[in-house]
Protein backbone atom coordinates (compact mmCIF):
# COMPACT_ATOMS: atom_id res chain seq x y z
CA UNK A 1 0.00 0.00 0.00
CA UNK A 2 1.44 3.10 -0.99
CA UNK A 3 0.71 5.37 1.98
CA UNK A 4 2.28 2.39 4.52
CA UNK A 5 5.63 3.38 5.21
CA UNK A 6 6.80 0.46 6.88
CA UNK A 7 10.20 -0.14 5.31
CA UNK A 8 13.43 0.54 7.72
CA UNK A 9 15.22 3.24 6.39
CA UNK A 10 18.90 3.80 7.59
CA UNK A 11 20.41 6.88 8.41
CA UNK A 12 22.58 7.60 5.73
CA UNK A 13 19.27 6.84 3.25
CA UNK A 14 16.97 9.43 5.65
CA UNK A 15 19.89 11.90 5.67
CA UNK A 16 20.14 11.95 2.25
CA UNK A 17 16.61 11.96 1.64
CA UNK A 18 16.15 15.28 3.76
CA UNK A 19 18.85 16.62 1.75
CA UNK A 20 17.64 15.86 -1.19
CA UNK A 21 14.18 17.18 -0.43
CA UNK A 22 15.83 20.43 0.87
CA UNK A 23 17.91 21.33 -1.95
CA UNK A 24 14.94 20.46 -4.24
CA UNK A 25 12.26 23.00 -2.87
CA UNK A 26 15.42 25.71 -2.65
CA UNK A 27 16.19 25.06 -6.44
CA UNK A 28 11.98 25.62 -6.90
CA UNK A 29 11.61 28.40 -4.46
CA UNK A 30 11.50 31.98 -6.46
CA UNK A 31 12.14 34.93 -4.22
CA UNK A 32 11.09 38.51 -6.06
CA UNK A 33 12.14 40.46 -2.72
CA UNK A 34 15.15 41.23 -4.17
CA UNK A 35 14.55 42.74 -8.14
CA UNK A 36 11.46 44.43 -6.65
CA UNK A 37 13.20 45.85 -3.46
CA UNK A 38 15.78 47.15 -5.81
CA UNK A 39 13.28 48.68 -8.50
CA UNK A 40 11.25 50.27 -5.97
CA UNK A 41 14.62 51.83 -4.58
CA UNK A 42 15.92 52.96 -8.14
CA UNK A 43 12.35 53.76 -9.19
CA UNK A 44 12.19 55.90 -5.78
CA UNK A 45 15.76 57.60 -6.19
CA UNK A 46 15.33 58.58 -9.42
CA UNK A 47 11.88 60.03 -9.01
CA UNK A 48 12.74 62.34 -5.49
CA UNK A 49 16.10 63.10 -7.49
CA UNK A 50 14.15 65.06 -10.14
CA UNK A 51 11.32 66.56 -8.11
CA UNK A 52 13.90 67.02 -5.25
CA UNK A 53 13.62 71.05 -5.70
CA UNK A 54 9.51 70.94 -4.67
CA UNK A 55 9.40 70.14 -1.29
CA UNK A 56 5.35 69.37 -2.03
CA UNK A 57 6.55 66.93 -4.80
CA UNK A 58 9.17 65.33 -2.42
CA UNK A 59 6.68 64.15 -0.11
CA UNK A 60 4.70 62.69 -3.16
CA UNK A 61 7.85 60.90 -4.44
CA UNK A 62 8.71 59.59 -0.87
CA UNK A 63 5.40 57.98 -0.28
CA UNK A 64 5.45 56.12 -3.83
CA UNK A 65 8.47 55.23 -2.86
CA UNK A 66 7.46 53.91 0.52
CA UNK A 67 4.66 52.19 -1.19
CA UNK A 68 6.38 50.23 -3.29
CA UNK A 69 8.92 48.91 -1.07
CA UNK A 70 5.94 48.29 1.76
CA UNK A 71 4.18 46.53 -1.10
CA UNK A 72 7.37 44.36 -1.65
CA UNK A 73 7.92 43.97 2.24
CA UNK A 74 4.12 43.06 1.96
CA UNK A 75 3.70 40.38 -0.50
CA UNK A 76 6.30 38.51 0.80
CA UNK A 77 3.74 37.40 3.39
CA UNK A 78 1.33 34.72 2.14
CA UNK A 79 -1.89 36.16 4.54
CA UNK A 80 -0.71 39.80 3.38
CA UNK A 81 -0.70 38.98 -0.39
CA UNK A 82 -3.98 36.98 0.05
CA UNK A 83 -5.68 39.67 2.03
CA UNK A 84 -4.84 42.65 -0.61
CA UNK A 85 -5.41 39.85 -3.65
CA UNK A 86 -9.02 39.84 -2.27
CA UNK A 87 -9.85 42.98 -1.09
CA UNK A 88 -13.69 42.45 -1.71
CA UNK A 89 -13.85 39.80 0.99
CA UNK A 90 -11.79 41.71 4.14
CA UNK A 91 -12.72 45.20 5.21
CA UNK A 92 -9.08 45.77 6.01
CA UNK A 93 -8.23 44.99 2.25
CA UNK A 94 -11.40 47.18 1.44
CA UNK A 95 -10.09 50.09 3.43
CA UNK A 96 -6.32 49.75 2.10
CA UNK A 97 -8.04 49.29 -1.50
CA UNK A 98 -10.12 52.75 -0.88
CA UNK A 99 -7.30 54.70 0.69
CA UNK A 100 -4.63 53.83 -2.11
CA UNK A 101 -6.79 54.28 -5.26
CA UNK A 102 -8.90 57.03 -4.86
CA UNK A 103 -7.29 59.22 -1.89
CA UNK A 104 -3.43 58.69 -3.00
CA UNK A 105 -4.33 60.03 -6.69
CA UNK A 106 -6.60 62.68 -5.25
CA UNK A 107 -4.09 63.97 -3.32
CA UNK A 108 -1.54 64.11 -6.22
CA UNK A 109 -3.59 66.12 -8.47
CA UNK A 110 -4.69 68.21 -5.58
CA UNK A 111 -0.91 68.79 -4.67
CA UNK A 112 0.45 68.86 -8.28
CA UNK A 113 -1.56 71.87 -8.89
CA UNK A 114 0.85 73.70 -6.31
CA UNK A 115 3.67 72.78 -8.13
CA UNK A 116 5.51 73.58 -10.73
CA UNK A 117 5.22 69.54 -11.99
CA UNK A 118 1.88 69.08 -11.95
CA UNK A 119 1.86 66.18 -14.69
CA UNK A 120 5.17 64.51 -12.84
CA UNK A 121 2.96 64.83 -9.20
CA UNK A 122 -0.25 63.47 -10.67
CA UNK A 123 1.36 61.04 -12.99
CA UNK A 124 2.95 60.04 -10.07
CA UNK A 125 0.62 59.90 -7.38
CA UNK A 126 -2.00 57.79 -10.35
CA UNK A 127 0.92 55.36 -10.51
CA UNK A 128 1.25 54.10 -7.46
CA UNK A 129 -2.39 52.48 -6.99
CA UNK A 130 -1.26 50.83 -10.54
CA UNK A 131 1.43 49.77 -8.70
CA UNK A 132 -0.49 47.92 -6.07
CA UNK A 133 -2.67 46.45 -8.51
CA UNK A 134 0.03 45.15 -10.81
CA UNK A 135 2.24 43.30 -7.92
CA UNK A 136 -0.53 41.52 -6.43
CA UNK A 137 -1.99 40.63 -10.45
CA UNK A 138 1.62 39.56 -11.02
CA UNK A 139 2.34 37.74 -8.08
CA UNK A 140 -1.05 35.68 -8.01
CA UNK A 141 -0.59 34.33 -12.01
CA UNK A 142 1.28 31.75 -10.78
CA UNK A 143 1.00 31.10 -7.09
CA UNK A 144 1.19 27.31 -6.88
CA UNK A 145 4.96 28.19 -7.81
CA UNK A 146 5.64 31.09 -5.48
CA UNK A 147 6.86 30.07 -2.32
CA UNK A 148 8.86 32.69 -0.27
CA UNK A 149 12.14 31.77 0.81
CA UNK A 150 12.77 31.99 4.43
CA UNK B 1 21.78 21.05 19.15
CA UNK B 2 21.58 17.95 20.76
CA UNK B 3 20.29 15.29 18.11
CA UNK B 4 16.98 13.54 19.00
CA UNK B 5 15.21 11.58 17.18
CA UNK B 6 11.93 11.63 15.83
CA UNK B 7 9.61 8.73 15.07
CA UNK B 8 7.23 11.60 13.73
CA UNK B 9 9.61 13.00 11.30
CA UNK B 10 11.31 9.31 10.35
CA UNK B 11 8.45 8.34 7.78
CA UNK B 12 10.43 9.17 4.29
CA UNK B 13 7.22 11.33 3.03
CA UNK B 14 7.27 12.71 5.95
CA UNK B 15 10.92 13.58 6.11
CA UNK B 16 10.63 15.21 2.91
CA UNK B 17 7.80 17.12 3.99
CA UNK B 18 10.04 18.56 6.92
CA UNK B 19 12.63 19.21 5.06
CA UNK B 20 11.38 20.76 2.21
CA UNK B 21 9.01 23.34 4.49
CA UNK B 22 12.56 23.59 6.39
CA UNK B 23 13.89 25.85 3.67
CA UNK B 24 10.87 28.35 2.94
CA UNK B 25 8.35 30.12 5.27
CA UNK B 26 5.50 28.29 3.72
CA UNK B 27 4.87 26.34 0.65
CA UNK B 28 1.19 25.71 -1.28
CA UNK B 29 -0.30 22.34 -1.30
CA UNK B 30 0.09 21.48 -4.63
CA UNK B 31 4.12 22.79 -4.98
CA UNK B 32 4.61 19.86 -2.26
CA UNK B 33 2.63 17.55 -4.05
CA UNK B 34 4.58 18.38 -7.33
CA UNK B 35 8.19 18.24 -5.35
CA UNK B 36 7.68 14.57 -3.56
CA UNK B 37 5.57 13.26 -6.75
CA UNK B 38 2.87 11.90 -4.79
CA UNK B 39 -1.13 12.23 -5.13
CA UNK B 40 -2.98 14.70 -3.12
CA UNK B 41 -4.44 11.99 -1.10
CA UNK B 42 -1.04 10.56 -0.10
CA UNK B 43 0.53 13.78 0.91
CA UNK B 44 -2.94 14.73 3.36
CA UNK B 45 -1.91 11.55 4.67
CA UNK B 46 1.41 12.37 5.67
CA UNK B 47 0.44 15.86 6.28
CA UNK B 48 -2.02 15.24 8.89
CA UNK B 49 -0.04 13.59 11.71
CA UNK B 50 2.40 16.37 11.45
CA UNK B 51 -0.30 18.76 12.15
CA UNK B 52 -1.77 16.82 14.81
CA UNK B 53 2.43 16.70 15.98
CA UNK B 54 2.19 20.53 15.89
CA UNK B 55 4.44 20.46 13.58
CA UNK B 56 2.96 21.89 10.28
CA UNK B 57 0.71 24.59 10.06
CA UNK B 58 -2.43 23.75 7.05
CA UNK B 59 -3.86 27.23 6.20
CA UNK B 60 -7.11 27.08 3.74
CA UNK B 61 -7.43 29.91 2.03
CA UNK B 62 -10.06 31.14 -0.66
CA UNK B 63 -9.15 32.90 -3.65
CA UNK B 64 -11.65 33.70 -6.80
CA UNK B 65 -13.44 30.60 -5.35
CA UNK B 66 -10.75 28.09 -5.41
CA UNK B 67 -8.98 26.86 -1.98
CA UNK B 68 -5.95 27.00 -1.71
CA UNK B 69 -4.15 25.31 1.39
CA UNK B 70 -0.81 26.33 2.38
CA UNK B 71 1.96 24.35 4.56
CA UNK B 72 4.18 25.78 6.77
CA UNK B 73 6.85 23.97 9.19
CA UNK B 74 6.17 25.78 12.91
CA UNK B 75 8.55 26.81 15.45
CA UNK B 76 8.20 23.21 17.37
CA UNK B 77 8.39 21.43 13.95
CA UNK B 78 11.77 23.79 12.91
CA UNK B 79 13.26 22.15 15.97
CA UNK B 80 12.28 18.96 16.09
CA UNK B 81 13.50 18.68 12.64
CA UNK B 82 16.82 20.03 12.89
CA UNK B 83 17.08 17.57 16.12
CA UNK B 84 15.98 14.54 13.51
CA UNK B 85 18.77 15.67 11.30
CA UNK B 86 21.40 15.39 13.96
CA UNK B 87 20.33 12.09 15.53
CA UNK B 88 20.57 11.28 11.94
CA UNK B 89 23.75 12.51 11.59
CA UNK B 90 24.96 11.00 15.02
CA UNK B 91 24.12 7.71 14.12
CA UNK B 92 25.76 7.97 10.61
CA UNK B 93 29.18 9.24 12.47
CA UNK B 94 29.15 6.52 14.48
CA UNK B 95 28.58 3.72 11.70
CA UNK B 96 31.68 5.79 9.74
CA UNK B 97 33.74 4.65 13.26
CA UNK B 98 33.00 0.87 13.30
Amino acid sequence: MQNEEQVPVSAKDALASALAAEDAMRRRSRSVRIPIAIVGLASGAVTAAVLLPEPWSFVVAAVAFIAIIISALLFQRAESRRLLAQPGQHFVGRLILVGVMVLVPIAGILIGTYTDFFWAVAGLAIAVPLVMIAVPWWWERDLHRTVAGS
Amino acid sequence: MRGVFDEVIHAPNRLRITAALSTVESADFSTMRDLLGVSDSVLSKHVKPLGEAGYVNITKTVIDSHVRTSLALTAKGRKAYRAHIEALRAITANMGED
